[in-house]
């Protein structure tokens, strides 16, 4: 007992059908644009190639950054929503100022939330990016623009860790205020 | 014979300071912390039971309970302890029993079948939801729990407030039973009629500070040098100690 385990307490305790579903949704959705964008990209590249006789290019192959961005808000949000707050007589309440009597470390607790959340956000960031690249690689092949996607993931990463953090930070600010009162 | 101890225990508001209260205290007493309304007893409680360490609040000075303290494992020292107020935030939708279930896990005594007895003995229904109980029900069920976990110490803050006298008869009759089970209690109020009986130590807030910590006994026979006459109630100590001080 004196080890005990928060990881494994909030795994246990955390009910994510919503995240699940959204995610599932998000990721289906991803997966529709992309062979879409890529079976587009690859017609007209051949259409290029018949009319000029030249090496096609499938630049216009990429990842809509606004509607990635936009899944992973919306997943990471219902994720965040069921690891950090309950529904309590029609309220949104911090799950932490449930634990105010009992002999836990808030801290630590949070922690666990936390790295939920994060792993929550890296499996949708992988799925998504392994989405697209395998889309990009199965339709141009050798040809496909790994180098331009590269960077577009870079710079949803960089809105992804964003997100998170921000959710993180409000998260605690919003326990701290509950307890406050 | 599990020993307690705080030392200067302080905290600091805008506009009331708990300064530097340090007392013991052993299992199997009684102990009454008594005080006028804004003396610092729930701040006292709340720093002593690791409330205000887990609110993250600025507090200072150290308690132990057998040498575990609330500074280094605020875990292991709180599982020695049960804290009872109506500040407790329970999982209002959940049911008395879920609510149980779901506490018990951090604490490495907790017995169901300890928890259902209680509850049963106090009767009350575990499939009510926590929202649906009265402020006698919600005192009862945070009783139940805490003797169920078997905690070395029992703190309660004005638990006897806004009672029927029924109710604090068998209330106080449950407290007489754990003591006889060697438990401590440090009860705190400002309604003292009904705790004459059981206390066996006296400690008199005011104002933030600890004005008195002594046997019963000890404090009726300075009232009664003082005034001449034998203290009937533990009311008549704490007015005492007032008019002292004002």
């Amino acid at each position: 007992m004196n080890t005990f385990n928060y990881y494994q307490y909030e795994k246990k305790h955390l009910k994510p059908l919503s995240y699940r579903v959204f995610m599932g949704i998000s990721l289906l959705w991803l997966f529709l644009n992309a062979a879409v964008e890529a079976s587009t990209a690859s017609r007209a590249s051949e259409a290029l190639e018949t009319a000029v006789r030249s090496g096609y290019s499938p630049e216009t192959f990429s990842l809509n950054l606004f509607q990635f961005d936009l899944c992973f808000m919306i997943t990471i949000s219902t994720l965040n929503s069921s690891l950090f707050y309950i529904r309590e007589m029609g309220q949104q309440v911090p799950v932490l100022s449930k634990y105010l009597f009992a002999p836990v470390e808030v801290r630590k607790m949070y922690r666990a939330k936390a790295f939920l959340l994060m792993r929550g956000a890296c499996l949708f960031y992988i799925s998504g990016l392994t989405i697209y690249f395998a889309t990009a690689g199965v339709t141009f092949g050798a040809g496909a623009p790994f180098a331009q996607l590269l960077k577009q993931f870079g710079s949803a990463l960089i809105f992804c860790i964003v997100v998170v953090s921000i959710a993180l930070l409000a998260n605690w600010y919003q326990y701290r205020q509950a307890i406050a009162k | 014979m599990t020993t307690f101890s705080c030392t200067n225990i302080t905290r600091q508001y805008r506009n009331f300071c708990l300064d530097n209260v340090s007392f013991s205290m052993e299992t199997g007493y009684f102990y009454v912390l008594v005080g006028v309304n804004g003396s610092g007893k729930t701040t006292l409680l709340d720093c002593i039971s690791g409330v205000d360490i887990s609110t993250h609040r600025s507090m200072s000075g150290e308690a132990q309970i057998d040498g575990i303290s609330l500074n280094t494992s605020p875990e292991t020292y709180r599982r020695r302890l049960g804290y009872i107020s109506e500040k407790c935030p329970f999982f209002m939708e959940e049911s008395i029993a879920q609510n149980g279930l779901t506490y018990g896990q951090f604490y490495p005594d907790w017995s169901v079948r300890d928890y259902s007895a209680y509850l049963d003995r106090l009767n009350v229904d575990p499939s009510k939801r926590m929202y649906q109980l009265s402020k006698g029900e919600f005192l009862k069920v945070q009783v139940c729990f805490a003797l169920a976990h078997h905690p070395d110490f029992l703190f309660l803050d004005e638990p006897l407030e806004g009672f029927d006298p029924v109710f604090r008869r068998e209330f106080l009759d449950l407290l007489s039973d754990l003591l006889s089970r060697d438990m401590g209690i440090l009860l705190s109020t400002h309604v003292t009629e009904d705790v004459d009986r059981l206390a066996d130590y006296i400690l008199i807030l005011e104002n933030g500070r600890l004005m008195a910590d002594a046997p019963k006994e000890t404090l009726s026979d300075r009232y009664r040098d003082l005034t001449g006459t034998p203290a009937p109630h533990i009311r008549d100590l704490l007015e005492l100690e007032h008019q002292e001080r004002h």
